[in-house]
């Protein structure tokens, strides 16, 4: 009897102990909501810093040491393979920056200046140690960064906006992110649809049947300069449905990006020319 | 108390060098072996600050982690109330 009574005076204790902490949470919950989070956050990004760049130096000694111990025929082979890849690329990109200059004089003609500058930022962390899918970069406000900024990579994919900003590092919360839209348009002709992210660089959209799409066909972000959310990576037409599902895709690996580039917009371009 | 403050080192590196998924297990490891482990919302409050941006709302939580932090600790130490140990 006596260790019952013992106990219930323990689980009284321990009831009065939660609602303390309850109260705690509460109050720092407000605390955050509105005081701290520029603080204690700047705070954090100081020290991860520090983390990351001697992180960025061992992964670095790392690499290299693999490459070292890596066979010469793997190497041979990865050498070809890259060859490969070089001559395609540079074939494709003849057409392509034909086209691009094309675009721009056709615009120009119009006093449309489709220009920005663009501020290379290294990536500190990748979307797999964020539990949110966001990206740390290496620029902050002493480099001019400001919130809502886009960032790009490499071929014209804006990956997502600046949503934090320190003084020498950022935040960057991508398109694809759970809980994040995107307006966008697909297909020839540019149908306006709302891209949901789904976390890890894919997206995905619904959109009626009849609507004539392709895999591979990219994802348009409406904007003066061209801009893209990702490809078309998979169509689902299942049977008795009046709905397409369509998944789109980043084609890069967003996991082990390194540099992107912050997107300034030069607001009164237009206005100067 | 030194195998807690061990651990509680080892979880605040994962939580820069790591992926998310190992710093959770590792600081859930921590819930459910040490009592009144609060330092799993401090990790959570620390992943807030360095990995969320500032206006993002997870389906409109604007706190998300430290939500699931806190509901985590509360329901673990809600079970360990009833759980009597020799």
């Amino acid at each position: 009897m006596i260790t019952s009574f013992r106990h219930d005076n323990k689980i009284r204790r321990k009831k009065r102990q939660m609602l303390w902490y309850f109260l705690a949470f509460f109050v720092i919950l407000f605390l955050l909501r509105f005081f701290l989070f520029d603080v204690l956050g700047a705070l954090s990004h100081s020290i991860g810093i520090r983390i990351w760049g001697v992180q960025s130096v061992f992964s670095q000694w790392i690499s290299g040491a693999r490459m070292l111990i890596a066979s010469k025929e793997s190497l041979a082979r990865e050498n070809q393979r890259l060859h490969d890849t070089i001559d395609m690329m540079t074939l494709e990109s003849y057409s392509r920056d034909a086209l691009r200059a094309e675009n721009e004089d056709f615009k120009k003609k119009f006093n449309r200046y489709p220009e920005r500058e663009l501020l290379l930022a290294r990536v500190l962390t990748s979307p797999a140690r964020s539990p949110y899918d966001t990206l740390i970069i290496d620029a902050g406000s002493e480099h001019g960064i400001v919130k809502g900024m886009a960032v790009m990579s490499d071929g014209d994919f804006t990956i997502g906006t600046v949503t934090s900003v320190f003084k020498r590092s950022a935040a960057v919360t991508l398109y694809s992110s759970p809980g994040s839209t995107l307006d966008v348009t697909v297909g020839t002709s540019s149908i306006p649809v709302i891209l949901y992210g789904d976390g890890g660089g894919n997206f995905h959209f619904t959109l009626p049947r009849g609507i004539d799409l392709s895999v591979n066909d990219l994802v348009d972000i409406p904007a003066l300069a061209p801009s893209y959310a990702g490809v078309i990576e998979a169509i689902s037409r299942p049977e008795g449905s009046s709905f397409q599902f369509v998944h789109v895709k980043m084609p890069l690996n967003i996991y082990q990006i390194k540099w992107v580039y912050v997107v300034a917009p030069l607001l009164n371009a237009n206005a100067r020319k | 108390m030194r195998w807690r403050v061990l651990w509680n080192i080892v979880v605040f590196i994962l939580l820069f060098i790591a992926p998310f998924w190992l710093t959770f297990l590792a600081a859930f490891a921590g819930l459910v072996f040490f009592p009144r482990y609060i330092e799993f919302v401090f990790i959570a409050l620390c992943a807030e600050f360095l990995y969320r941006g500032q206006d993002y709302h997870f389906f409109g939580i604007m706190l998300p982690l430290i939500a699931i932090a806190f509901g985590l600790f509360i329901i673990t130490e809600t079970l360990r109330m009833y759980v009597r140990r020799r």
